[in-house]
């Protein structure tokens, strides 16, 4: 069972406070203040050790007693801090650390699944975590196949929409009469539709030449590699 | 022996100092920097596959070149697919083999960082004459004294050479970390060496950074076997 004294005082809109925990048994403690924000004590700008937030952690030999300072702008109302205690043999990290608790308490730091590339399997994976990476991987391969298909489909959708109104364009080049006109007309939304479909027409053709230019480029240079597999072979 | 040379903050020259430490110690080197591993590496088995159960330990560590290491994979699904918490047993097992062993460390203060100070005997803080890198340095001493791995010494790098031998500056660090501080001088031979994959003592034997160097082992030895 732990403690608690206090004492503050209040200067230039600044509270001190002094805590003095004793304990009957070497126990852990955890003091909270009540005062917030805390300012704790620090050394080269770094927090003094046990100081977290608001709280302070620390453990107490029996014998010892502990003192505890820090600073807050709040203004005292009463008690400014709480104090729990526990027996300090069951400390988490202070007995008998593992990796594991480590991992826990420190936080994993593997690369985000998201950033990891799409590669083949390696082969010759036995145990049951290789496996499930494995199948990341093949499901990050999958979610990118899927990505390419979802843009092929999204192309053949642009070109069937310049299909329509290139259709709708040469109906409108192809009228005879007065008639066909109003009729025409009315099926594009007035003259103002026909403006809109002019205007796309004209962004349509600038896309199509950008992405024919681009085509050629690609399917000359598709043309010319050549991967020196055998060559390779030799040195992999 | 298992040493772990670890900083908090990146850029300090831990990967500098654990390479040359390791060929003053004779010891193997382990790139334990899973996700950006700086020392080199080539063909066959590394940490990364050792980490996720595809190579053994011993099998991995290269003996060929002028310090013995046991180098660390680049690929990203390579750092994912390690189970860092099996470095423990690793570099043990390392151990057992070759005796004595140098963690390079990654930095940061996360698991990364804390599971190579939990296979450490002891560890080796490499900071700067700078507020920000003691200020990490602080922060990681920390962690060490958390996981209760002590600290053997503090490698003061990269220090301007005309004011390598500032004794008050020196005391002030080890009161504030803890430990002993053996500085190291800032050195072109030092940086041309370990691009070129060479320990400093190879290209500059008798230069006061070689000479640093092996101060730094013969007190971290002590330390450690002490």
């Amino acid at each position: 069972m732990a403690t608690l004294d206090w004492h503050h005082t209040r200067a230039g809109g600044v509270t001190l406070v002094e805590l003095l925990v004793t304990t009957d048994h070497p126990a852990s403690v955890r003091i909270e203040s009540e005062l917030t924000p805390v300012w704790p004590p620090r050394r080269q700008g770094v927090p003094a050790a046990g100081w977290e937030g608001n709280s302070f952690e620390t453990t107490v030999a029996g014998e010892d007693r502990l003192v505890v300072g820090y600073a807050s702008p709040a203004e005292p109302d009463g008690q400014p801090a709480t104090v729990e205690s526990r027996p300090a043999d069951s400390t988490g990290m202070e007995s008998g650390v593992d990796p594991e608790t480590l991992l826990q308490a420190l936080g994993e730091a593997k690369p985000p699944r998201d950033l990891v590339p799409d590669t083949q399997p390696e082969p010759g994976r036995t145990d049951g975590r290789a496996a499930s990476t494995t199948d990341e991987q093949l499901s990050a391969a999958s979610s990118e196949q899927a990505a390419g298909d979802e843009s092929i489909k999204s192309v053949e959708s642009w070109f069937s929409a310049v299909e329509t109104r290139l259709t709708t364009a040469e109906r409108l080049a192809s009228i005879e009469s007065a008639a066909q006109a109003t009729a025409e007309l009315d099926a594009v939304g007035g003259i103002d539709g026909v403006r809109q479909l002019q205007s796309q027409l004209a962004a349509d053709r600038d896309r199509l030449a950008r992405l024919s230019d681009r085509q050629r480029q690609l399917s000359d240079r598709l043309e010319t590699v050549d991967i020196p597999t055998e060559v390779l072979e030799r040195v992999a | 022996m298992i040493l772990t040379v670890t900083a908090g903050k990146g850029g300090v020259g831990k990967s500098t100092v654990a390479y040359n430490l390791a060929a003053e110690l004779d010891a193997v080197v382990v790139d334990a920097d899973l996700g950006m591993a700086d020392l080199p590496t080539s063909r066959g088995p590394d940490l990364h596959d050792v980490l996720a159960g595809r190579a053994s330990p011993t099998e991995a560590v290269r003996e060929g070149g002028p310090v013995k290491l046991l180098p660390c994979g680049r690929s990203l699904a390579g750092a994912r697919a390690a189970d860092s918490t099996a470095l423990v047993e690793t570099v043990q097992d390392v151990a057992r083999e070759y005796d004595r062993v140098v963690i390079d460390s990654p930095a940061g203060m996360r698991s990364d960082a804390g599971i190579p100070l939990l296979a450490g005997e002891a560890c080796l803080l490499v900071t700067r004459p700078a507020r920000a890198a003691i200020a990490d340095a602080i922060r990681i001493r920390e962690l060490a004294r958390a996981i209760e791995t002590p600290l053997a010494r503090i490698a003061l790098n990269r220090v301007e050479p005309e004011k390598l031998d500032r004794d008050a500056r020196d005391e002030r660090l080890a009161t504030t970390l803890g430990a002993p501080v053996v500085a190291v001088p800032e050195s072109p031979a030092l940086a041309q060496a370990q691009q070129s994959g060479q320990p400093v003592s190879t290209v500059a034997p008798g230069a006061r950074v070689t000479t640093q160097f092996k101060t730094l082992a013969t007190a971290v030895q002590r330390a450690v076997s002490s």
